[in-house]
């Protein structure tokens, strides 16, 4: 087959398609598009809370008719966009990793409220089948072992390696050391088997994908603890319809529910958190825009 | 002086060829390793599930809409530009040239947080307030792809134009065209396999196009999810085999995309 189109053709041609695409394009924004009235909350969350905020937002809007619009990035990638919300279109709530990131963003004025969901910590995510017979902390230092540890720029990789330096564990460790960028790279380097063992989140451990492999709660790594928690934006523009989101979220015979079956260790006080923030965020309710 | 060619012994030729043959079979035989690495660890299964997700099929349809538009928006750039400076000597040309280098030379992730902070100066609020919301939605993720493919597909013009030999055009000139009209009439009907490789180039470039969209977009589910993104969020939910289901579902179409090219009579052209 040939080119025989002439240019005009081709031109013109080219033309009603892109005319086509956009009227694809349009309509298809158009059938998500909101107004003013129905515009839905905008929860920027971390992948590692995907599961159960997915489930949770679905009951939500089946509940109660107020559409969520998730969006999923990394902890540190988020955290930027809440700083950065497009103009007109605010963030609502926020969900890191870890409560790490909740921090940064309160030292940048960006945080109304927070209230914590669960408690994480540190384990070590062994590969599929365990080749290396990997079953304690010494068996980690052995020649040849790979330990995918996330870089400092994820909380656990940071708090690990501070108390690693400090019960003097580290340098031991060092040499057997793969670096990986986040923490579910890490976990996915043992799942893959380019790692024998990875330094993660007991969270992200026991996540579905994850169950054929076998997590260990080494006393080496007590210490390394961290906590999800949900943030309300001061950008919000609509602060009540946030609160309500967040209370929904941490309840614990709605939200709460779908964390712990996700896996997540819900802190035992899990009523007192939703009354916690109730209380912490009610006498603004009045105020609010 | 004798013009008579010196012997040659074929024989000779097989070690060259050989030696060649390997180095360049490795790079071969590891891009078919990678793919058939990826076929053995998933399963028709795998595919069927993935395509089965209202989510995922909404990434498809979304990919292929705004991977076209950003691709021919591309031409119709790529066509003046690539002409321009292959033809043209003007003040800030090599300053063009440069630039041009810029959005394919920049990571990614680059490329993506300098729409989002464009975006919030105060031309793009105003753009997004009085023209079209582009943070977030749709429209951005056709930019983002465009933002990148234009780029490749300018380099591919201007190497198709500085093929072209200017004289058939010259003569055009000296037969009363104009140099629009010589330029549609004669330049541009021979630049035709080279306008079809920048449109392809563009198409697969913006298909798989991650970076910015994560970051100029978010990768909100049925609505800026492409595939790429999509990619993503399986991987960070740790669910590789989904995951390698959607890309197999780009290379798939990848594929499908060079061999409808080829037929369309580019191979041999040199452009791809």
């Amino acid at each position: 087959m040939t080119l025989a189109t002439s240019p005009t053709t081709a031109a013109v041609g080219s033309l009603v398609v892109l005319t086509g695409l956009i009227a694809g394009l349009w309509w298809r924004e158009y059938q998500t598009r909101t107004g003013p009235i129905d515009r839905p909350l905008v929860v920027f969350v971390a992948p590692t809370s995907r599961l159960p905020i997915e489930a949770i937002a679905a009951d939500y809007e089946r509940e109660t008719g107020q559409r969520i619009e998730l969006r999923f990035g990394p902890s540190e990638d988020i955290l930027t966009k809440v700083r950065f919300p497009a103009p007109g279109e605010p963030a609502d709530l926020f969900l890191p990793a870890d409560d790490s990131y909740v921090r940064q963003a309160r030292d940048l004025g960006l945080v109304a409220e927070s209230v914590p969901i669960a408690r994480v910590r540190a384990v070590v995510l062994l590969a599929k089948n365990n080749p290396k017979r990997i079953g304690a902390w010494a068996d980690l230092l052995r020649d040849g072992v790979k330990v995918a540890v996330p870089n400092p720029g994820a909380a656990v990789g940071k708090l690990a390696r501070e108390h690693l330096v400090t019960t003097r564990k580290w340098l031991a460790l060092e040499p057997r050391v793969v670096d990986t960028g986040t923490v579910t790279e890490a976990a996915n380097a043992a799942k893959v088997g380019s790692a024998d063992a990875a330094i993660v989140w007991d969270v992200v451990a026991t996540a579905p994908a994850y169950r054929e492999q076998t997590v260990l709660a080494l006393p080496e790594l007590k210490g390394v603890t961290g906590r999800v928690e949900l943030a309300l934006l001061n950008q919000s523009s609509d602060a009540p319809a946030a609160r309500k989101f967040a209370r929904y979220v941490t309840d614990p015979n709605h939200g709460l529910v779908r964390f712990r079956e996700s896996g997540f260790n819900v802190e035992d006080k899990a009523g007192g958190v939703a009354s916690a923030l109730h209380e912490a965020l009610a006498p603004r309710e009045g105020a609010a825009p | 002086m004798s013009t008579h060619p010196l012997p040659r012994d074929p024989r000779s030729d097989v070690p060259f060829y050989a030696a060649f043959g390997l180095l360049g079979g490795l790079y071969v035989g590891l891009i078919v390793a990678l793919l058939v690495a990826d076929f053995a660890h998933t399963s028709f299964g795998s595919v069927g599930r993935a395509l089965a997700s209202p989510q995922i099929r909404a990434a498809v349809w979304l990919s292929l809409l705004s991977s076209s538009t950003a691709a021919i928006l591309s031409v119709w750039v790529a066509v003046p530009l690539g002409y321009l400076l292959s033809r043209t000597r003007f003040v800030g040309r090599g300053a063009v040239d440069l630039l041009l280098d810029v959005p394919i030379l920049l990571p990614p992730l680059v490329v993506g947080l300098s729409l989002l902070i464009l975006f919030q100066t105060a031309p793009g609020a105003w753009f997004q307030r009085t023209i079209l919301p582009v943070t977030y939605a749709v429209a951005g993720v056709v930019l983002a792809q465009f933002a990148v493919s234009a780029a490749f597909a300018v380099r591919t013009m201007r190497v198709t134009f500085d093929q072209i030999d200017p004289r058939a055009e010259e003569i055009a000139l000296t037969l009363g065209c104009s140099r629009a009209q010589a330029f549609w009439r004669v330049t541009l009907p021979a630049a035709r396999r080279g306008v079809l490789t920048a449109l392809t180039l563009a198409w697969a470039r913006a298909l798989g196009e991650f970076g910015p969209i994560l970051i100029f977009c978010g990768a909100t589910r049925m609505r800026t999810e492409v595939l790429s993104t999509s990619v993503f969020l399986e991987l960070s939910v740790g669910n590789l085999e989904a995951a390698l289901a959607v890309s197999l579902l780009m290379i798939a179409v990848a594929v499908l995309v060079l061999v409808a090219t080829r037929a369309f009579g580019l191979r041999g052209t040199g452009l791809i």
